[in-house]
């Protein structure tokens, strides 16, 4: 089977799905051709931009300014290379923060017309909790992680829930983590209280998975019952945030909430989600959703295993599924397969290798480490404020997310790479993940939409 | 027999005792796809029983892979689950890394059937001697006339015209039923000749028809499976057919697989694929431009075994096809692509979990206040239609190809 689109992407995580939404936005029609879930819908949900520089150990209060300091000493992270594309060197610092500022906004406004709300920006650093009771930097939350006031009244009394028969969160090892931690920094409410309420129609059920959950919290019976359980505790407790376990709805977080705070009168938060998380996978069907009701053709369950070139460009590319095979021509491609857990990089004894084109893999600094065994790219203590340079590796672009070769020159004119795939950031410890796939993505989907039209 | 050999038929016979069937070279893919499980838990947000059962009474597919790496593989043990899954593949398509949890699932079941027959669930014993003794999944009619009056009282209530059948040696097509429409949906199998006829398709149908295996596989028979590929294999080699066309998703995934592992040069289409890559969209276009009839308001359902055992694409064959006829405006539920819970089985041993996975589709269908809604598959028309009887529901199930018979012959 032989389709045509003016723009293929390949990879359907939060990198390829902005890209693909960026070039619909243009008026360009739209392939997203992808294999299964990656790192997105793993993710907690939560969209970091930049929680810490590489090597800090404290964290970016202003992600707008994190950014411009990485881009004026970081020279191949990949926040630095777009802002270079678009300016000499001298400014390349404020188009960077530009860049970064314009592809939020941009997404706001998108992922909220596809139902799912978003808050936060460039400006502030925003401190969710996690299931832990602990608590991390991000930067754009789903508005049922915002906590508000609650990090820093110090008159606020929270109370975390755990629902028996869910492991996921224990309220009292959490209502203790996070008391600490207001103690450690001297702000933020006084009184931490934890409690664990059944849900009627569940407590035949011993054993409960958070999506279950979710899904009953989609119904008014199930928020009934979640706050019938609840009502008499607050009153008790006199609480004025209940903090809740990732389990706020399967699709839309923001009516669970607001229904919720009405019936109890108090501030609901959701923590962050944990794997399997509900909210990564509520952030990926968003994704998805907002790119299909833009009238992008989205080829689930097809792997991309060959395409052809010709005069240095891309011209199609051949795709499996569990039965047939389907081959995509366009004018520009974009390369958004994510990275170890997406597929794109892959790695085993032999070394680090690109999947699909077979392009050479680099590290944080642009050295090369194709032939690296991956487990040398580690270091013995698992946390360091460095973290595992395994983390920083992928492919290297130029300045317009172009992959390049060895010799540094541009492997294909129209192929754009996003996301995971790139190297020069470690997410894990700069807590950008996310943030970069969004970015680039929005990046990516910009310049992809650009090439097609000179083409045209 | 060499020592080699000897040793190998002693080791053979041990395992035999102590109930274990070895992996056959056929199955070490699906077991090394499972090694690539990284415990993500992606799978579970996704299967359809866990809202429906709750990860008590199912574990999910991460369950299913993580007892697979259990040694010695005691699968009597798992009997409690593995029935319950409805074979959807949501799991495998939403894994990062392809873990093939369905044919896992088959894989298990065959284990069970051939060591510990009594865990197997009764109406399971019953559909494969059915297809032991008649080559169908369902019992024929006794009486050829009593079958004939079926079909035509179908006919009749939807307005489609009858033809007589077509049985050559020298066809482009073969059309394949499948048991569903040759003994009980009759009226998609008279649809689908109405759509060939239109086109004017040189096609046959077989002169007795068998069922394509696909309950065998699934209820882990495989030897009864590969014996009816064979025969089809057969069949379709001395027709020497360029295309079989289905009408049915199960069939379409099982003859898509034989036609690989059984290297057929005829290549299997259901009719949606046919009518848009063979026939081709300008043709269908053209045609289908004529079409008349009141507005209808159209909710579509999509096959698992059409959207994920075979491509997502033929989800926009059908999207592309509804759009043709100026009648019809379909409506989306956001919940097309969601398991209608037929698969597996289930509904045959327990029809309270087949109906609580339906129960998604039925209130998001019903809710949307549609006309009817289609789907290109007899399975998921009946298990639809009989979930929503059961839910009280209101609802008008109808086949996607019924439904383009009906404006192809004027309705
Ligand atoms: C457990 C976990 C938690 C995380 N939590 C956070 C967090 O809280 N906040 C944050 O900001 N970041 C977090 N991250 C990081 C973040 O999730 C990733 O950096 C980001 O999702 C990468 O997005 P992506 O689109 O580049 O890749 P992915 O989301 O991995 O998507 C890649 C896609 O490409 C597809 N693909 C791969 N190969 C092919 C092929 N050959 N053909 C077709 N398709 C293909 C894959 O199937 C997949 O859909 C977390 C990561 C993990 C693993
Ligand atoms: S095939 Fe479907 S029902 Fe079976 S485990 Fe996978 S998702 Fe669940
Ligand atoms: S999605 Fe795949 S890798 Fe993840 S737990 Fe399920 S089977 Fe394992």
């Amino acid at each position: 089977m032989q389709v045509e689109s003016d723009v293929v992407v390949i990879g359907g995580g939060m990198a390829g799905l902005v890209a693909a939404a960026v070039a619909l936005d243009a008026g360009l029609s739209v392939t997203v051709v992808t294999r299964g879930h990656g790192a997105t819908a793993s993710s907690s949900g939560a969209i970091d931009i930049l929680g810490y520089l590489p090597g800090a150990v404290l964290p970016v209060e202003i992600p707008a300014d994190g950014v411009h300091t990485l881009a004026m000493f970081h020279p191949w992270h990949p926040y630095t290379l777009i802002g270079l594309g678009t300016t000499d060197a001298g400014r390349s610092a404020d188009a960077s923060v530009a860049q970064v500022s314009d592809a939020i906004d941009w997404f706001r406004d998108r992922i909220s017309s596809a139902g799912l709300e978003i808050s936060g920006s460039v400006s502030e650093t925003q401190w969710p909790v996690s299931v832990l009771g602990t608590v991390k930097p991000t930067t754009l939350l789903q508005s049922s992680m915002v906590t508000g006031s609650m990090s820093t009244d110090a008159d606020a009394t929270v109370l975390f829930v755990g629902l028996r028969g869910l492991p996921d969160l224990n309220p009292r090892a959490a209502s203790s983590a996070y008391s600490e931690w207001c103690q450690s920094t001297g702000e933020g409410p006084h009184r931490v209280v934890g409690t664990v309420v059944e849900l009627r129609s569940l407590s035949q059920r011993q054993a409960l998975s958070s999506i279950e959950i979710a899904h009953h919290l989609d119904t008014d019976a199930g928020r009934t019952e979640l706050t019938d359980a609840l009502v008499p505790i607050v009153n008790n407790t006199g609480a004025t945030h209940v903090v809740l376990p990732p389990v706020m709805g399967v699709v839309d977080s923001h009516e669970a909430r607001e229904s919720l705070e009405t019936a109890l009168g108090c501030r609901v938060i959701e923590t962050l989600g944990v794997p399997p998380s509900v909210p990564g996978s509520r952030l990926q069907a968003a994704l998805e959703r907002m790119v299909v009701s833009m009238g992008g053709r989205l080829l689930k369950g097809h792997t991309v295993q060959d395409h052809r070139v010709t005069d240095g460009r891309i011209t199609e590319v051949t795709a499996r599924s569990r039965r047939r095979s389907v081959t995509v021509s366009a004018s520009a491609f974009v390369l958004a397969t994510g990275k170890f857990v997406g597929g794109g990089i892959v790695g085993d004894e032999t070394g680090l290798r690109e999947f699909l084109f077979g392009l050479p893999v680099f590290d944080a600094q642009r050295y090369l480490v194709g032939d690296e065994r991956p487990s040398h790219l580690t270091s013995v203590r698992s946390v360091t404020p460095t973290g595992h340079r395994v983390f920083a590796c992928g492919v290297g672009t130029d300045t317009m997310l172009r992959p390049v070769g060895v010799d540094g020159d541009v492997v294909y004119e129209n192929l754009f790479c996003a996301g995971a795939i790139l190297a020069g950031y470690n997410y894990q410890t700069e807590k950008s993940g996310l943030g970069v796939a969004l970015v680039t993505g929005h990046t990516a989907g910009t310049y992809a939409a650009r090439e097609t039209k000179e083409v045209m | 027999m060499s020592d080699e050999e000897e040793a190998y038929q002693f080791v053979l016979g041990t395992l035999s005792r102590e109930r274990i069937v070895p992996y056959s070279e056929a199955e070490l893919p699906i077991v090394k796809s499972v090694e690539q499980c990284i415990n993500c838990g992606v799978c579970l947000n996704h299967c359809p029983l866990i809202p429906a059962v709750g990860v008590m009474r199912f574990p999910g597919p991460r369950g299913i892979a993580v007892r697979l790496s259990r040694s010695p593989p005691e699968f009597w043990t798992d009997a409690d689950v593995i029935y319950l899954c409805t074979g959807c593949g949501t799991c495998r398509e939403v894994c990062p890394n392809d873990v093939d949890i369905p044919s896992v699932v088959n894989m298990i079941r065959k284990r069970i059937l051939r060591t510990m027959p009594d865990l197997v669930p009764l109406p399971l014993h019953q559909l494969q001697e059915r297809v032991r003794e008649y080559g169908l999944a369902f019992e024929p009619w006794e009486d050829p006339e009593d079958k004939a009056d079926s079909r035509d009282m179908r006919l009749e209530r939807l307005g489609l015209p009858l033809f007589e059948d077509r049985i050559t040696d020298h066809a482009e097509v073969l059309y394949y039923p499948g048991c569903q429409a040759e003994e009980r949906a009759q009226e998609i199998r008279e649809a689908a000749k109405v759509i060939l006829e239109h086109f004017r398709v040189d096609y046959t149908l077989l002169e007795e028809m068998r069922c394509c295996g696909l309950p065998l596989e699934l209820l882990g028979d495989d030897e009864q499976a590969e014996e009816l590929a064979g025969r089809l294999t057969e069949q379709v080699r001395s027709l020497g057919v360029e295309y079989v066309v289905t009408t049915c998703a199960g069939c379409t995934s099982r003859l898509s697989e034989i036609a690989v592992s059984h290297h057929w040069s005829a290549k299997v289409l259901h009719i949606v694929e046919y009518l848009r890559e063979v026939i081709g969209e300008e043709r269908v276009r053209d045609t289908l431009r004529a079409a008349t009839g009141p507005p209808e308001a159209v909710a579509v359902h999509q096959p698992c075994h059409l959207i994920r055992h075979v491509s997502r694409n033929i989800g926009d064959d059908m999207e592309w096809l509804l759009d043709l006829i100026a009648p019809v405006t379909v409506k989306h539920s956001g919940v097309e692509d969601s398991c209608c819970g037929g698969g597996g089985l289930v509904n045959h041993h327990d029809t309270k979990t087949s109906d609580a996975v339906t129960r998604v589709n039925v209130e998001a269908i019903g809710a949307l206040g549609v006309d009817r809604a289609v789907a290109p598959c007899p399975l998921c028309v009946a298990q639809l239609e009989n979930a929503a009887f059961r839910a009280g529901v209101d609802m008008d199930v109808e086949d996607l190809t019924v439904l383009v018979a009906q404006y192809l012959s004027g309705e």
